[in-house]
């Protein structure tokens, strides 16, 4: 049988970033092929390659067995492939119906209503969807409007395939079920389905074949019927991480403790930006001095534990100890002043200014503030700044250069050598060697060792577990809306912590 | 080296894009109307620079024009749009115009004056307040609330201005009491332009001087650059932004003040209309920058004065300089927009 969609040697290079690197893929009629992989893997740019939103840096892909010498996403849907986004993309201010006559290819000028009502009721019932095409977009909660994309997909006759980027993400525990129930539905109908999922229990539920991503290649292939079990998968994601040895951890003795800030979280509990509790009742000490590693799938409430660390959102319960004193609802000007300091998991949207030059960043909760006759003292900050060996160290780059002109590894640099600076007694650091070369990454950790040995406090938020495991003393996972641990590093395997990573929410089903 | 020339030669094209291309569009506009440009173009220049009291005049509008100018750059710094320079000046205008008749009225001039444009400032101040205190406690867009806050004060005034504040001895005209004579500022050269225009220069001098050159300044700066990133440092930053408003409203409050005791020596109907709005344009002309708003100030107001020569030489309503000043607003967008790339 001739697949429906084939790929070969998929490339697709961002800069100096292989985000996908000579992926072979194909989806026959009546399949549920899982993509599978961490965050950053290369799961998304691989189906919106597929989707002909991403233009190949190299490779072919046939459609019926036939090379396409173009490929768009026009092309693409007129050929039969629907893709369902990960942020839907809808009009609130629209009916269901107003929002699926945007997306038929052959609407024309004018709504017929009734018609275009009368396939909606039908494909609804068809598959049991629950929409009504009357509401307005903006009164659906987040399932309701991801049947409103599908909807979009299945009334174009053309559609044999689907692509459905992390679906259950946008869905409560108790809708999932039921949404793997409609995919099987959709397979019994021939269409081909594209799953892309972190979650091993949906995989294992509904799919046919599972191809494994990791760092931007394809590692394994599985199809159903062949002997595999979860741990399979789990290790093909994560890899064979080692620790590694070339850098020393530092003694205990090595390590003053005196200037650390602890921080302790008592029932804390946090919203994400939907308003929906990410992290329920997390409770935690974090010990002065120590290195506490916050391990997860990105997306279970990293960000949103790291910011209501630092006081840049407001936890819904619960309450905040730093040093004994009570910072539930202290401001980040208090915070900065007790030595807490953050960088952020996208520090060029949340530490950097564009049009200021990397001094002038530098100044920002870096450098100790130098004043000549009521101006910031420049020229005595470009002095200040040289003295410091963790500029050359991390390869900031130079004082005058402007922060806007260089790239986000260069600002990612720089948000992490001006924490490193400006006297810390607690660092977040979220993601700190995400995408910078060995070299950098080795700096990285040598400076937050160096740091630990001068007492400073480290939350090291990270998806990389090796890396966790070559620096943390402890590991709390963040995993279905709460934390578990925190573990200490000597006493546990990292394929324990990378199955409550990725199974963390089995508990609901 | 090469990188910079060609980026100099750059600006240099699009200078010459911004001065010619209005002129020529309008060119082709007054010859649809059956009307001669050149004839028109030699109104304009001897409209502002034919007789002392033309070129008097545009000064008084330029004036006005930088105070309302920097109100509107100024929350641009941090991130906020003040569109309501205009009711902030009239109600400025009124407030002085009325202390000026009653509780200043017995200074003398050295403190009187001083007095008066602080009592401007005051109250242009708090009726931005009004739009500050929307926007940051309640949410509420502040583009729309200052926009319709104009609207607010234009009728106030004229209510005012037809009720109790009418002045008994002004032929029934609608205007206020005059304000005492020693708070008045002397007039130069027998044209009404006056030392309000030293101030206005000299507070975009300061404005520039404070954003660019003070520590505060930086907060600012690094405010209007990245505010998620402000907030990350510490930085209070709706109280920066209330601070900004407040002197953005005490500036277009001066602007108020200094029509009252410059030019109109009372508050009358219609006194200083438009020149809110123009000074938003001036300051979107040149991305809310201090000095180079004093040059845009200037060309508005001289457009702006052209008008009035315009319709008596050429038959044409005064109107017409709108098209010319939107015609210039509209190319310099066009063709200055790429130099943020």
């Amino acid at each position: 049988m001739e697949p429906i969609l084939r790929a070969q040697g998929l490339t697709k290079r961002f800069g100096t970033l292989w985000a996908n690197k000579e992926i072979d893929i194909e989806i026959f009629a009546g399949e549920i092929h899982a993509i599978a992989g961490e965050n950053g893997a290369g799961k998304s740019t691989l189906m919106k390659m597929l989707y002909g939103v991403y233009r190949p840096t190299s490779g072919t892909i046939m459609v019926d067995g036939t090379v396409m010498e173009r490929w768009d996403a026009a092309l693409a849907r007129e050929k039969g492939i629907g893709m369902v986004f990960q942020d839907l993309r809808l009009v609130p201010a629209f009916t269901v119906l107003e929002n699926v006559f945007l997306s038929l290819r052959q609407a024309g000028w004018k709504i017929d209503r009734q018609q275009l009502r009368q396939q909606i009721l039908k494909r609804a019932a068809e598959y049991r969807l629950s929409v009504d095409p009357d509401v307005e977009v903006w009164k659906l909660d987040l399932g309701q409007r991801q049947h409103v994309e599908i909807l979009k997909i299945l009334l174009d006759d053309q559609t044999r395939i689907m692509i459905f980027d992390e679906p259950t993400s946008v869905l409560a525990p108790h809708e999932i079920a039921s949404f793997l129930d409609m995919l099987s539905a959709f397979r019994q109908k021939g269409y081909g389905i594209f799953l892309i999922t972190h979650k091993i229990n949906e995989i294992l539920a509904v799919a046919d074949r599972i191809t494994v991503l990791r760092q931007g290649e394809k590692v394994r292939e599985f199809v159903k019927g062949e002997d595999f079990g979860e741990m399979d998968i789990v290790k093909a994601m994560i890899g064979e991480a080692e620790v590694r040895f070339d850098l020393e951890r530092p003694l205990p003795e090595a390590c003053s403790r005196s200037g650390a800030l602890g921080v302790e979280l008592r029932g804390v509990s946090v919203k994400d930006d939907h308003d929906r509790v990410i992290l329920r009742d997390v409770n935690v000490t974090i010990e002065p001095g120590e290195i506490l590693g916050i391990a997860g799938i990105s997306g279970n409430g990293q960000k949103e534990l790291a910011e209501v660390l630092y006081g840049a959102r407001r936890s819904c319960g619960g309450s905040l100890f730093a040093g004994g004193e009570d910072i539930t609802n202290a401001s980040i000007a208090r915070r900065i002043q007790l030595g807490m300091r953050v960088v952020t998991e996208d520090p060029v949207r949340d530490n950097v200014i564009p049009t200021f030059s990397i001094l002038e960043n530098m100044a920002l909760v870096g450098l100790e503030m130098q004043c000549r006759r009521g101006d910031v003292d420049w020229n005595a900050m470009e002095e200040q700044l040289a003295g410091h060996r963790e500029i050359e160290d991390l390869g900031v780059p130079a004082p005058e250069r402007i922060a806007g002109t260089l790239s986000g590894g260069n600002l990612q640099r720089m948000a992490f050598a001006r924490a490193v600076i400006s006297h810390p007694r607690f660092l977040i650091a979220s993601y700190p060697s995400r995408g910078l070369d060995v070299a950098t990454v080795n700096a990285v950790h040598q400076t937050l060792f160096r740091l630990k040995r001068m007492g400073v406090t480290i939350v090291l938020i990270s998806e990389d577990l090796s890396e966790l495991f070559s620096m943390a003393d402890r590991l709390l996972v963040l995993a279905g809306h709460t934390a578990s641990g925190p573990y200490p590093v000597e006493t546990c395997e990292q394929n324990e912590i990378g199955k409550i990573m990725l199974q963390g929410d089995t508990g609901y089903e | 080296m090469n990188k910079e020339r060609s980026a100099y030669q750059d600006f240099l094209l699009r200078a010459l894009i911004c001065c010619c291309a209005p002129l020529l569009l309008f060119a082709v506009l007054l010859l649809s109307q059956g009307k001669s440009p050149i004839a028109a173009y030699r109104t304009i220049l001897t409209a502002i620079f034919g007789s002392a009291y033309g070129f008097g005049e545009v000064v008084v509008r330029a004036t006005y024009l930088i105070l309302t100018g920097l109100a509107a750059s100024v929350p641009a710094r941090v991130g906020l749009a003040n569109a309501g320079g205009e009711g902030q000046m009239a109600m400025a205008a009124l407030g002085t115009a009325v202390a000026g008749s009653t509780i200043l009225a017995s200074l003398p001039g050295w403190i009187g004056i001083p007095l008066m444009l602080l009592c401007g400032m005051l109250c242009g101040a708090a009726y931005a307040g009004v739009g500050v205190f929307c926007k940051l406690k309640l949410g509420m867009n502040e583009i729309l609330t200052t926009i319709l806050m104009n609207y607010i004060a234009t009728y106030l005034i004229s209510s005012l201005l037809f009720g109790i504040l009418r002045d008994p001895k002004g032929w029934n005209y609608p205007q206020t009491v005059e304000v005492a004579p020693q708070l008045r500022l002397k007039s130069f050269f027998g044209t009404r332009m006056n030392a309000g225009i030293f101030i206005a220069v000299g507070a975009s001098l300061l404005i520039w001087l404070f954003i660019n050159r003070t520590r505060i300044g930086f907060t600012i700066r690094t405010i209007g650059g990245n505010q998620t990133a402000a907030v990350y440092a510490g930085i209070p930053v709706k109280r920066y932004q209330t601070g900004m408003f407040l002197l953005a409203g005490a500036l277009a409050g001066l602007a108020g003040a200094i029509m009252v005791i410059g030019v109109e020596g009372r508050m009358r109907i219609g006194a200083g209309e438009t020149m809110g709005f123009m000074g938003f344009l001036a300051a979107g002309m040149v991305g809310s920058h201090p000095l180079l708003l004093i040059l845009s100030a200037f060309l508005i107001g001289g457009l702006t004065v052209a008008g009035n020569g315009m319709e008596i030489n050429t038959g044409l309503p005064a109107a017409t300089m709108q098209i010319l000043i939107m015609l210039v607003l509209l190319t310099i967008m066009a063709v200055g927009g790429g130099k943020k790339k």
